[in-house]
């Protein structure tokens, strides 16, 4: 296992610059996960580890060997990408295998790894079957075995989840923590969905627009993301941003919270709770409309709408829902140290 | 609604399988009752047969297989290669995906005078050399073109993957690539030994003594003491049978070659 180190890395396509010169470093025995919207950069990045792109400028080092001008094959890594990219025209023994062959691994040592590998993701009964013949979810532990029977100095992974239906998503996500910590492995994600990122993250690194935004720990990126894009983009549901006169207007916001640095302010939906269950003070309290209830069981999201045009969205618990109707207004307060304060450029400001 | 539907089948069944039966027959029957096409009963004979074994005819069949198999060997090697820098890479330009398909519209008379000459200066006139040249201006476009189709439909992810896993370019495109597009590679090579072995033009003029193939024989039949109709038609299922077999597989792999591959998207 090995640590990669990115520094200043570009990569340009004829008029579009897909990487902005990215500097970040993906430590050894830890979960880097790669996040943001569909076109941020986050896969070509990967792909520039991994060497299937090859970068504009900047270098790559995995390890301390510089690996930036390498082909992929001496890179050392496994990558497992979202459709798996199962070998159709082999069985799963010879897709698990096909990695070590390639580094000249045969016979008993062979035999043993891919044995090791299928049943650490108990796909050891399906060894003599073709990938056409299997699930989606059983695709997927194939591919991932494929990987980790490389022994490589870090596993790329590019989505591999989203093609897994909600249920099998949530144990897979689960399946891959419990491997990274049994192997201790370095593994460097890529996904869209910020609920995945934040739950198998030591890191995430939230990209937009080709560049960082913001690299932290889970509870930093959520607790005190560095820009309105990491803040509107990790969390769910989002959180609510408006502009601080509105704040102040219709939010009756103190002016001392919503400031004269703060262009806007943002407040997660779990801090907005129905008046009467705010009981040690608030930092704003409004009526509004309960336009809707969505139920998720032990919550609930309601959005709200006041005077102005903005909708709020509040996450409140299930017991508190018996004094909520759609349609009626009521008394609504926000926790007291729960605002996040942006500047007119969308950087956080304390 | 479904009668009058298996009625238009059979009609059309009727219109293509006439000539054959006809074919058939024809090969079977004797100077008299080809000369007569209203008899309905005539004395089946094999003298036709006789005159398509004892004049050269397989001889003829030979050479053409020969021709084409070397052309289609040639043509899967280069049109493979060929169809796969075109379609990962953009070989050429975007134009050449379709421009390949522009020689096909080219008229072998333009390029038979000089393919000729070509042969003449070589010394390789009347030999299989000058015939499988010529044949491959038409079947090499015809199976690049068959080829692209189906590496476009390998996804790229395939190559990625296996060069991560560490393979070169050439190795992920041999162990990977290669054998996902066997069965296109299959189609287009029966499809193009048909377009070789079908072909009279090209061969009836740089070639027609020693290396006649079996278009060029068959036609042979056609003589100026007039058309020698039953050995004709005995030659004509010579050369139609094979290639009726051989749809009948292109047929089958060509359906196999569309909907394989495992991928999950």
């Amino acid at each position: 296992m090995a640590q990669i180190q990115l520094d200043h890395l570009v990569k340009r396509y004829a008029d579009v610059e897909a990487v902005g010169g990215i500097d970040l470093q993906m430590p050894d025995g830890e979960v880097t996960v790669l996040v943001g919207p569909s076109g941020c950069g986050k896969t070509t990045t990967l792909r520039l580890v991994a060497g299937l792109e090859t970068c504009t400028s900047g270098t790559i080092r995995i390890g301390d060997r510089d690996v930036t001008d390498e082909e992929p094959k001496r890179r050392d890594l496994a990558m497992v990408f979202q459709n798996y990219a199962l070998y159709p025209h082999m069985t799963v023994r010879d897709n698990i295998a096909f990695g070590l062959r390639a580094h000249n691994v045969r016979g008993d040592e062979l035999d043993r790894r891919v044995r090791t590998a299928a049943e650490m993701l108990s796909v050891d009964h399906l060894l003599a079957r073709k990938p056409s013949a299997l699930s989606g979810g059983q695709q997927q532990r194939v591919a991932i075995g494929r990987a980790i029977v490389r022994e490589p100095a870090a596993f790329l992974f590019d989505e591999p989840l989203s093609n897994l239906d909600a249920k099998l998503r949530v144990g897979m996500r689960t399946e891959i923590l419990r491997l990274q910590r049994e192997l201790g492995s370095t593994i460097v994600h890529v996904t869209h969905d910020q609920e995945e990122a934040m739950t198998l993250a030591h890191r995430v690194v939230v990209m937009n627009a080709g560049v960082i935004e913001q690299v932290g720990t889970p509870a930093e990126v959520y607790n005190q993301p560095a820009t309105e894009f990491v803040a509107r983009f990790i969390g769910s549901p989002e959180m609510n941003v408006v502009d601080a006169q509105t704040a102040r207007d219709i939010l009756g916001m103190a002016p001392e919270i919503a400031n004269s640095t703060a262009a806007r302010v943002g407040i997660r939906p779990e801090d907005v709770q129905i008046a009467t269950d705010v009981t040690d003070g608030a930092d704003a309290r409004f009526m509004a409309h309960v336009e809707v209830v969505e139920l998720l069981g032990a919550n609930a999201i309601l959005t709200l709408r006041n005077r102005g045009d903005a909708a709020i969205k509040a996450l409140v618990g299930a017991r508190s829902l018996a004094a909520v109707r759609e349609g009626e207004e009521l008394e609504f307060a926000v926790g007291r140290g729960a605002v996040t304060r942006f500047d007119a450029a969308g950087r956080r400001v304390a | 609604m479904r009668i009058t539907r298996r009625g238009f089948v059979v009609l059309m069944l009727l219109v293509v399988a006439f000539p054959y039966a006809w074919v058939v027959l024809a090969s079977f029957k004797g100077p008299e009752a080809l000369n007569d096409p209203s008899t309905l009963t005539f004395t089946p004979t094999l003298d036709n047969w006789r005159g398509v074994i004892d004049g050269g005819v397989l001889d003829s069949a030979l050479t053409s297989v020969i021709v084409g198999v070397v052309t289609v060997a040639i043509a899967v090697v280069f049109g493979t290669l060929g169809a796969y820098a075109i379609s990962r890479f953009g070989t050429g330009g975007p134009g050449t995906r379709f421009g390949i398909l522009l020689s096909e519209l080219m008229p072998p008379a333009v390029l038979v005078v000089p393919l000729f000459l070509v042969a003449f200066n070589l010394n390789l006139r009347d030999t299989v050399i000058a015939i499988i040249a010529s044949h491959l201006t038409f079947v090499l476009p015809v199976v690049t073109w068959f080829m692209i189709g189906f590496f476009d439909a390998v996804p790229k992810e395939f190559e990625d993957q296996a060069m991560v896993d560490g393979y070169g370019r050439f190795g992920a495109f041999r162990r990977v690539v290669l054998p996902q597009v066997l069965p296109g590679i299959g189609a287009a090579a029966i499809f193009a030994f048909v377009l070789s072995w079908n072909d009279l033009f090209y061969a009836l003029i740089l070639a027609g003594g020693n290396t006649a193939t079996l278009p060029v024989k068959i036609a042979s039949y056609n003589t100026f003491r007039g058309v020698e109709l039953g050995t004709m038609c005995a030659a004509i299922l010579v050369s139609v049978v094979p290639v009726l077999i051989a749809c009948f597989f292109v047929q089958r792999r060509l359906v196999r070659g569309i909907s394989g591959g495992g991928l999950k998207y």
